[in-house]
């Protein structure tokens, strides 16, 4: 049972109609497991699918093809199983004054979902329960507060709340703290830590920050159109990142001593028109400076599309989808 | 240091509004020589985006701006508008984040440029003169026709740093530059950013939050807080050793990757950035400060010297008061 992933996708595709008959390929095949009391990390630049994806795991956006398990159970798109799904797993979003009516009171903003969901039992203490959980001590103190009236840390820390006040298994965290001044940034994150430790939360957080990886993750997925190319557990991934499209994220952050920058040319590539072979081959330094047809592989990646697979000689769950390795 | 060609002495900010007065930068002083880099870093109400615009005067009407700007020894802040517009582009330019605000919609991008040379350099070739640079912030010449909404974002943060060069200043103010980009774009147009400063021998002052950025491009660095420089240094210096509690919070919020130091430990300060309305007595960081004395809240804080080139406003550092 606790081998079990909490939530499993197979195979999952979403498809949008795009101007002029296109079709954007959001995601186009994406595997993803996420473990009991981890914190996964989703990472890549924007339009590579990771929110797309975030909100197909939430129940937000019904899959266009694949499967989405949580403890083991399909995900169905009825009311009813959606309604107490949403109690399961929680979202966080990237802007908390968005988040919070700024006509409500503390107290207010996290007993909503409680009411939502009509949970039974003492509201008043299952509210303090979750804003004492999120560092918000003593909550008392908090009820009657308006969002202006606190800080930009404490008002994530009320959106927080009013998740936790749910007893989620999972936490989906879209950029938590990209909205926050970044000396402040640090509180929420350890916050996330913290639950994670202390109440067993489980937390998916999607972000372009590796820096952000690094601080919280025990594992990152890196997105890149639509697909999975790379994950592994954090240290080993950021430490030796295998994919090309990883080494070239790495390279260019400027908290990454001693490594050569390969700044890719380009913009974000277009979901509604996904080259062949594999996706990243246009943009691939291995292709471009000719180390591929060295290696004899150059026509595989202009031709051949290829899933994740282990890496040899790393640790253990470590895998990429590149024909090089 | 050669002669500055950009000495800020005691500059000072103050909005006047339906907010009531706001003392957004409260003395500030730095110089910049001749083919310089200077960063200037710290989060949103600082003041770090004033200075920007107190430097080139485009702050909103009315609002009160003393100290001294000398460019080349004449100061900005009393120039008469005719001799502020000659100056304006060709002596000292702008490039600030946000390039879809700052481009007009209706306008192809290459006659925006050309319009800027025409203004000051009439007679120029200004048709050979787009596509020139053009090329150089690495877009194609046939792009001039395009207007801003065709291009990508990266694209358009190209046009606004060619439209700064286009009467060869030789200071350029960067004011968040990068911020709305994507990781590989941001590090695009950094590196465009840097290439240029050095072939065109340009003095920058780059204007951002995000410190570690500045560890790259900047030889050196200020970090502000509450309308004023509470460090500056060795940008290496200062991001990797700050002397200022705050700077060395702000440090840490960008992890170095692959430092057992920064795994699973986030750290970050308590509380927000003071309102500028109501700044706490003594040292405006106190109340946030893990190391604060008991005297903070009265004392009144100066760049004390850290070393032989860095300073910071803090009771702890070495040259500070016993």
């Amino acid at each position: 049972m606790s081998d079990e992933p909490l939530l499993e996708a197979r195979g999952l595709h979403v498809r949008f109609p795009a101007p002029r008959g296109a079709t954007a390929r959001a995601l186009d095949g994406v595997d993803l497991d996420v473990r009991r009391g981890e914190v996964l990390a989703l990472v890549g630049e924007s339009g590579c699918g990771k929110t797309t994806l975030a909100r197909t795991l939430l129940g937000l956006e019904r899959p266009t093809e694949g499967e989405i398990r949580f403890e083991g159970e399909p995900l169905r798109y009825d009311q009813r199983f959606l309604r107490s799904y949403r109690r399961r797993v929680q979202m966080v979003f990237q802007d908390p004054m968005g988040a919070l009516n700024p006509r409500q009171t503390v107290y207010e903003a996290v007993a909503e979902g409680l009411r939502i969901q009509r949970l039974a039992g003492d509201e008043a203490a299952r509210v303090a329960g979750a804003l004492a959980r999120s560092g918000l001590r003593p909550p008392e103190r908090f009820f009657e507060r308006y969002p202006y009236e606190l800080s930009g840390g404490q008002r994530q820390r009320v959106v927080i709340a009013g998740a936790m006040a749910l007893e989620p298994a999972l936490l989906v965290a879209d950029e938590p703290v990209s909205s926050l001044d970044a000396s402040v940034r640090g509180e929420i994150l350890a916050l996330m830590l913290e639950l994670v430790r202390e109440a067993g939360v489980t937390v998916l957080v999607v972000t372009h920050d590796l820096g952000l990886a690094w601080n919280i993750a025990d594992r990152i997925a890196v997105m890149y159109l639509g697909r999975i190319v790379e994950e592994g557990p954090a240290q080993e991934l950021l430490s030796r990142p295998r994919h090309p499209y990883t080494r070239a994220l790495l390279s260019v952050v400027p908290e990454v001593e001693g490594m050569e920058q390969q700044i890719l040319v380009g913009e974000a590539p277009d979901p509604t028109r996904i080259p062949p072979g594999c996706r990243f081959h246009p943009r691939c330094p291995l292709v471009a400076s000719g180390e591929a047809a060295r290696l004899g592989i150059e026509e595989r990646c202009r031709t051949r599309d290829l899933g994740l697979q282990e890496v040899r000689g790393a640790g253990v769950g470590h895998r990429a989808a590149c024909h090089a390795l | 240091m050669t002669v500055p060609i950009l000495r800020v002495r005691d500059l000072r900010v103050t909005y006047r509004g339906e907010r009531g007065v706001v003392p957004a930068v409260r003395g500030v002083s730095f110089e910049l020589g001749p083919g310089e880099t200077l960063g200037l870093a710290g989060e949103s109400g600082c003041g770090k985006s004033s200075i920007a615009g107190a430097l080139l005067r485009v702050l909103p009407r009315g609002t009160e701006v003393t100290g001294e700007v000398l460019l080349d020894g004449e100061d900005v802040l009393t120039m008469k508008p005719g001799r502020l517009r000659a100056v304006r582009w060709s002596e000292m330019a702008i490039v600030f984040q946000g390039a879809l605000h700052s481009l007009n919609p209706v306008q192809r991008v290459g006659s925006q440029i050309a319009e800027a040379i025409e203004l000051h350099q009439p007679g120029a070739d200004a048709r050979g003169r787009v596509s020139e640079l053009l090329e150089l912030v690495g877009l194609p010449a046939r792009r001039a026709i395009d207007y801003p909404h065709q291009l990508s974002g990266g694209q358009r943060q190209r046009v606004l740093i060619a439209l700064a060069l286009a009467c060869n200043p030789r200071v350029l103010v960067a004011d968040e530059p990068t911020t709305a980009l994507d990781v590989m774009v941001q590090a695009q147009v950094l590196d465009l950013l840097q290439r240029l400063q050095r072939e065109l021998g340009l003095a920058m002052l780059f204007i951002t939050h995000d410190l570690s950025m500045l560890a790259h491009v900047c030889r050196r660095t200020a970090v502000m807080y509450a309308g004023r420089i509470v460090e500056e240094g060795p940008s290496e210096d200062v991001f990797q050793r700050a002397a200022h509690p705050y700077a060395a919070a702000l440090a840490a919020a960008f992890p170095v990757i692959g430092d057992p130091a920064f795994r699973k430990r986030p750290v970050g300060l308590v509380g927000d950035p003071p309102d500028p309305r109501e700044l706490p007595p003594g040292c405006p960081f106190h109340p946030r400060c893990a190391v604060a004395r008991p005297d903070c809240d009265s004392i009144e804080v100066e760049l004390w010297p850290v070393a032989a080139d860095r300073r910071a406003a803090c009771v702890h550092v070495l040259g500070g008061p016993r």
